[in-house]
């Protein structure tokens, strides 16, 4: 307990003065002679031991009315997270003033009077020791002095935008910010920051312009998420950090809602510490809560999930829009509308929710075009949180998906191939998939298949410089690959690609268990023998078991399909070993069909049964098509773009995986344009090496054959170190640097050389400028080195990427638009990570545009097909629906994580602006026990007055005269 | 002489003038007198008067000498009539409110010692026997009672020289008192009486079995009967110097009244029982202006 007007305690001494009155009286008494001893003294004897209680209570009362009087002038109040409790302390004062003037009446009674006096120098020294204590304590906590940094943090959750009595929570606390800003002491400076999903700093730093910091305030819109307490006192004590004064303070207004405080995950707490390390004092955090409306009508959009991962413009998908009931009264939405591309589609079959229910709509859709593309949610019903109706996602229509079918080429006709199936039922139409390959352009047939499988023989593999573009690569029944096609397509599974392994007859298990990359085996499982079970024996078929599919991709065929029915003559056995326990599904007698393991950023899947005719009637069944289809899609999910992200302050998003990104792997970055027109490059992509010889054709379709430029750029890296010469020849010339090194030729025969001392393993940035006026147009750059003897410069000696693995300094800038028109800056780099963007702006929720910057224009074709900008989501969080106020436990765990104090009214807020402690003011109680005190007091001598009146009557008829 | 003066003589003769009538008819016989003796003994014929009482007519002399005579006896003329004055400390008691005498109030032993004054002087002066005796604890002076005219000097005398002394024990006294007295008589007392009640009755029980006519004159001061103190007071006991009691008297005023008020019933009912004359004479009143009202009342 402490009081607002300490000085004016000093008024206690005038508990002194009924005492001193009394004394006064005794000693100034009348000495009357008297007569009539006995009768005083009979009187007296009589009524000791109600004359000695008299005394001891008018005594005990009259000290106490001063002592209460002077204690409620003082203003006693408790402060906030006060450590010794008021009702003990002040009835304990109060009773060391009734002890005070109790002792004065047991004069004659010298011990008990010796023992009152001890026990009120014992309750007043309690009380007065625990008061000097708790002031000791609460100087502590709000110290004086105006100037300090204060850091106003705005609750911008959603729920802070329902309105409570007619205004949003979200505006009342702007108002009271406002206020607490203008009614600030001098010195004090001003940090905002409105905290939602991301916290928002409209003020990053203190300041003591108030007009600046209340203009801020007034253009301050909700943020929309979750609170994220946490976060957003982080930011609060990053931009504390900025300021200039020794005090500092976090006041955050918000309306207490669960989700928000992070109370399950308390790690984020852990993380606050760290921040406020960097302060000078650890921070006073002030929480304001407002008031958290209850009972709201509200419907959510809980999530909006599609049915396949990899989706294509070749047939529907099945769009799933759940929607929950997070209100407290039941709600029928009018309909559900889905709106993707230009459609929109409507459903009304939703009735009425009940308070926690959800439910489920499914929308079947089909893209019509390529590229990264909105699809949004909207619930239409009148509730009263309207920011959680509309859901958006973000999907990356694949315009096709590249699978490498790979067999060991023995057979000629395509159902005679081990990879023939599969190739057909990747792409299910015999006439699309014999077509010759290069003339597979733009038929109208292509438009029907997402997967464009490629089927080559395992010579053909290693004809392939690069695996860049592919998304799936199946190995069907192959015996075994040379070890450099080996170790390409396990460095191809490690960038993000996926491997698919169908095992017959032919493998061979020496290569297969023994394939290694970087240490770890590359199939999940070890290869055993290979069964034949002959077709005539019914009673010992071999079939799947389909009850024992776990897995995403064979979902589909664990209830329904024909799975079960196909009868397998010929599997493969599987060694498993309890370490990699990677089965996913299993044939009926225990062997297994399918496992599965990732490897880098790929996975590898493998099937113990040939998907070919040596395998039975499997290849036959309905479910065949389906099941390819599945684990292709399935296998290919890595290299889909994730266009959904939360909110964040700055993020990485992967656009490309680095199995589909032109500049991963080898090679130089090529850039094509007219040689007068370098703005426009017409062409992008990645050339193995400088060993041209185009004559007089253009290097590509769609270049001029003459009056161009190529610039390629990139890495040099020497496996080597020592002195290199590089003999560059160009038609018609060209400018060439390596490292610090440059060499240009001026004509087409000219022959120059480079010659440079380098590093082995050092990356040397690479560009060279080809200008082709008329003619033949080619460029031959070889390269003689130590122990190398002259040649071509190696391919695999380039990298397409100048900067360092990890750099954004080569990455491209470009703008991104925000919900709400703000724009933001961010990077697009294409490099061994992929593509990726990346920004350090907060990222709130909405939906975000991407522009595509024209010099990587030729890199986000997958995303931006026709526009040229492509949409990224950040996604809501639909806790934040849940508008569930913190409970005492929740309280009680956030007031352990930090040094928080609740002020209950704006007033409490301000005092604590201003340093002084505040708390429940207890005035009224000593002022209640003065009353009761005064009227005890008039009642006593009333009641004594009457006493004396019933005596009053014995003198009144004394001289009238007895007759006798 | 201080006891009777001037203006008390003079009120005296006022008194005599008002109360002629009862003192003539001391003298004279004229009125029918209140201090009818007891005694039958016959002492002397005097002529008879007109106007004198004719239950006294001596008939046989009548009868014999056909001449009026009135028979007298010893104690019709001559009453003893003794004073008993308390002169313990309480009766120094004087309060504000007493009646002023000098400009200083009474206390309670000079108001009684008036009264005895005037008493003795009116006895004497009608050929009664008037005695005085003084006491506190212990028997201090005792006058027997004389008709001569010099006993109102000695009684004056000895009233003068009496002091308040110490305490009070009136039962013993009186039971000393009412055997010393030789022949019956009237005993007038004049006390505060604040001794044991009871003893006190059994004391006055003493008198009347002694068959004296017991005439009770209780000096109470007005403060004593309303007991108007205020603030804080220190008693101090008139008796006992060292008792002293310190109070603040409206603590104890109404117990005080109350115990006063039983003490006074309780004197009253025993006299009345005994058939002593009560008077109870407070202070505030002037003295000759109460006895003069109680004679006439009497009469």
């Amino acid at each position: 307990m402490l009081f607002l007007h300490p000085y004016l305690l000093l008024g206690l001494t005038g508990i002194a003065i009924p005492v001193i009155i009394h004394l006064f009286n005794r000693r100034n008494a009348r000495e009357i002679k008297w007569g009539a001893m006995r009768f005083l003294m009979d009187s007296l004897m009589s009524r000791r031991r109600s004359l000695l209680l008299e005394e001891m209570l008018l005594l005990a009362a009259r000290c106490l009315i001063v002592g209460c009087a002077v204690l409620a002038m003082a203003r006693p109040f408790v402060p906030a997270g006060s450590s010794f409790p008021w009702w003990l302390v002040l009835p304990l004062g109060l009773l060391g003033i009734v002890f005070f003037g109790m002792s004065f009446a047991l004069g004659r009674y010298r011990r008990w009077q010796v023992l009152a006096w001890l026990a009120c120098l014992l309750c007043l020294g309690l009380s007065a020791a625990a008061i000097l204590l708790e002031k000791h304590l609460s100087l502590g906590r709000f110290t004086g002095g105006a100037a300090r940094d204060v850091a106003l943090v705005i609750d911008g959750s959603s729920s802070m935008t329902l309105e409570v009595n007619g205004e949003s929570n979200f505006n009342r606390a702007l108002k009271e910010a406002a206020r607490l800003v203008e009614e600030a002491p001098r010195g004090v400076a001003f940090s905002v920051i409105v905290a939602g999903a991301v916290p928002d700093p409209l003020v990053p730093a203190p300041v003591t312009d108030r007009k600046y910091v209340q203009a801020a305030l007034e253009q301050a819109i909700p943020v929309h998420g979750v609170l994220r307490a946490p976060d957003a006192l982080a930011a609060a004590a990053a931009s504390l950090a900025q300021g200039n004064q020794a005090t500092k303070q976090i006041i955050l207004i918000g309306d207490g809602q669960s989700v928000g405080w992070q109370t399950d995950d308390l790690e984020s707490w852990r993380f606050l510490d760290e921040a406020f390390a960097h302060l000078p004092a650890k921070p006073r955090i002030f929480v304001r809560v407002l008031v958290l409306p209850q009972g709201i009508r509200n419907l959510t959009l809980k999530d909006v999930a599609f049915s396949r991962p990899v989706v294509g413009t070749d047939r529907d998908v099945r769009i799933d829009v759940t929607l929950a009931n997070t209100g407290r009264e039941a709600v029928t939405p009018a309909r559900v509308v889905l709106r993707a591309g230009d459609s929109e589609k409507v459903d009304r079959s939703v009735g009425q929710m009940e308070p926690d229910s959800e439910r489920v709509v499914s929308f079947m859709h089909r893209f019509d075009t390529p590229g990264a593309q909105v699809v949004e949610a909207q619930v239409v019903a009148e509730d009263e949180l309207a920011s959680d109706d509309i859901m958006r996602r973000v999907i990356q229509v694949m315009r096709t998906l590249k699978v490498l079918v790979v067999d060991d080429g023995r057979a000629v006709r395509l159902f005679d191939r081990a990879g023939g199936y599969v190739a057909l039922g990747l792409m299910p139409s015999t006439k699309e998939l014999l077509r010759d390959e290069s003339k597979r352009g733009t038929a109208p047939e292509r438009a029907r298949f997402l997967m464009e499988p490629e089927l080559t023989a395992v010579s053909g593999l290693g004809l392939k410089r690069t695996l860049t573009g592919y998304a799936v690569a199946v190995l069907a029944d192959v015996p075994s690959l040379p070890a450099e096609q080996a170790a390409q397509l396990a460095d191809f599974v490690r960038r993000g690609g996926s491997l698919l392994l169908i095992h017959g007859a032919r493998a061979d298990p020496a290569f297969f268990n023994n394939w290694q990359s970087e240490g770890e085996p590359v199939a999940p499982l070890a290869l055993g023998a290979c069964v034949t079970v002959p077709a005539t024996n019914a009673q010992a078929a071999v079939r799947i078991a389909p009850d024992t599919f776990r897995h995403p991709a064979l979902a589909l065929f664990r209830e329904s399909g024909d799975l079960a029915d196909a009868v397998i003559e010929c599997y493969r056995q599987a060694l498993e070993s309890n370490e990699v326990a990677g089965v996913v599904g299993r044939l009926q007698n225990g062997n297994a069909f399918l496992a599965e393991r990732a490897l880098g950023r790929g996975r590898v899947a493998q099937l113990f049964v040939p998907l070919d005719r040596t395998a039975g009637n499997l290849v036959v069944r309905h479910s065949f098509l389906p099941l390819i289809q599945e684990l292709t899609a399935y296998l290919a999910q890595p290299v889909v773009a994730t266009l959904n992200i939360p909110p964040s302050r700055g993020a990485v998003v992967q656009l490309s995986s680095p199995a589909l990104t032109h500049l991963s792997g080898n090679g130089l970055y090529a850039e094509y344009f007219r040689k007068n027109d370098p703005k426009k490059i017409l062409l992008t992509r990645v050339d193995p090496t400088l060993d041209f010889s185009w004559g007089t054709h253009a290097p590509a379709e769609g270049l001029p054959a003459d009056h161009f430029s190529v610039r390629w750029s990139g890495s040099f890296v020497p496996r080597q170190s020592g002195t290199y010469t590089f003999t560059v020849r160009a038609d018609d010339r060209i400018n060439l640097k390596i490292g610090a090194y440059k060499v240009s030729t001026a004509s087409f025969d000219q022959q120059q050389e480079l010659r440079g001392t380098f590093t082995a393993g050092e990356r040397y940035p690479l560009t060279a400028l080809l200008t082709e006026d008329q003619g033949e147009a080619g460029v031959w750059v070889d390269m003689e080195g130590p122990g190398f003897p002259r040649a071509r410069l190696p391919g695999d000696w380039l990298i397409p990427v100048r900067g360092a693995v990890d750099s954004w300094a080569e990455a491209v800038d470009t703008q991104v638009r925000a919900p709400g028109g703000r724009t933001l800056y961010a990077k697009i780099r294409s490099g061994e990570e992929g593509l990726a963007l990346r920004t350090d702006s907060p990222l709130m929720q909405g939906l975000y545009e991407v522009a595509v910057p024209t010099a990587a224009a030729g890199w986000l074709g997958h995303l931006a097909s026709t526009n040229d900008t492509f949409p990224i989501c950040v996604t809501e969080n639909p806790a934040e629906s849940r508008l569930d106020a913190l409970t005492p436990d929740e309280q009680a765990i956030i007031l352990r994580q930090a040094d928080i104090t609740v002020a209950r009214s704006f007033d409490d807020l301000r005092s604590a602006l201003r340093g002084k402690t505040f708390g429940r003011e207890l005035w009224r109680i000593p002022a209640f026990v003065l009353f009761v005190l005064l009227l005890l007091e008039a009642f006593l001598t009333r009641w004594i007055c009457i006493q004396r009146k019933t005596g009053e009557e014995v003198g009144g008829a004394e001289h009238a005269p007895q007759k006798s | 002489m201080r006891f009777l003066p001037p203006e008390t003589l003079a009120k005296l003769g006022r008194c005599e003038l008002s109360a002629r009538g009862v003192v003539e008819g001391f003298i004279s016989g004229r009125h029918k007198s209140p201090f009818k003796g007891f005694s039958v003994e016959f002492a002397e014929h005097r002529q008879y008067t007109p106007g004198d009482d004719l239950r006294n007519l001596d008939w046989r002399v009548l009868a014999r000498k056909d001449r009026y005579f009135i028979k007298q006896y010893i104690d019709e003329t001559n009453m003893r009539v003794t004073l008993l004055l308390d002169a313990s400390g309480s009766m120094a008691y004087a309060g504000d409110e007493a009646a002023p005498r000098d400009g200083r109030p009474l206390s309670k032993l000079a108001y009684a010692q008036y009264i005895a004054a005037m008493l003795g002087y009116l006895l004497v002066n009608q050929q009664d026997a008037a005695g005085l005796v003084t006491f506190d604890t212990a028997l201090r002076t005792y006058l027997p009672a004389r008709a001569r005219a010099s006993q109102v000097r000695s009684i004056l005398e000895t009233l003068d020289q009496t002091e308040p002394g110490g305490e009070t024990a009136l039962a013993k006294i009186f039971h000393d008192i009412a055997e010393r007295i030789p022949r019956r008589g009237m005993v007038v007392i004049l006390s505060d009486l604040y001794d044991d009640p009871a003893a006190l009755i059994q004391a006055l029980h003493h008198f009347r079995y002694r068959r004296h006519e017991v005439l009770l004159f209780h000096i109470v001061a007005e403060e004593e009967l309303t007991f108007p103190f205020e603030s804080y007071t220190k008693f101090q006991d008139l008796e006992c110097a060292d008792n002293r009691l310190p109070i603040d008297p409206r603590t104890i005023r109404a117990t005080y009244l109350t115990r006063m008020r039983a003490f006074l019933d309780e004197i009253e009912a025993a006299c009345g029982r005994l058939k002593i004359d009560y008077v109870r004479m407070n202070t505030r009143v002037p003295y000759d202006q109460a006895l003069a009202e109680y004679l006439s009342l009497r009469n």
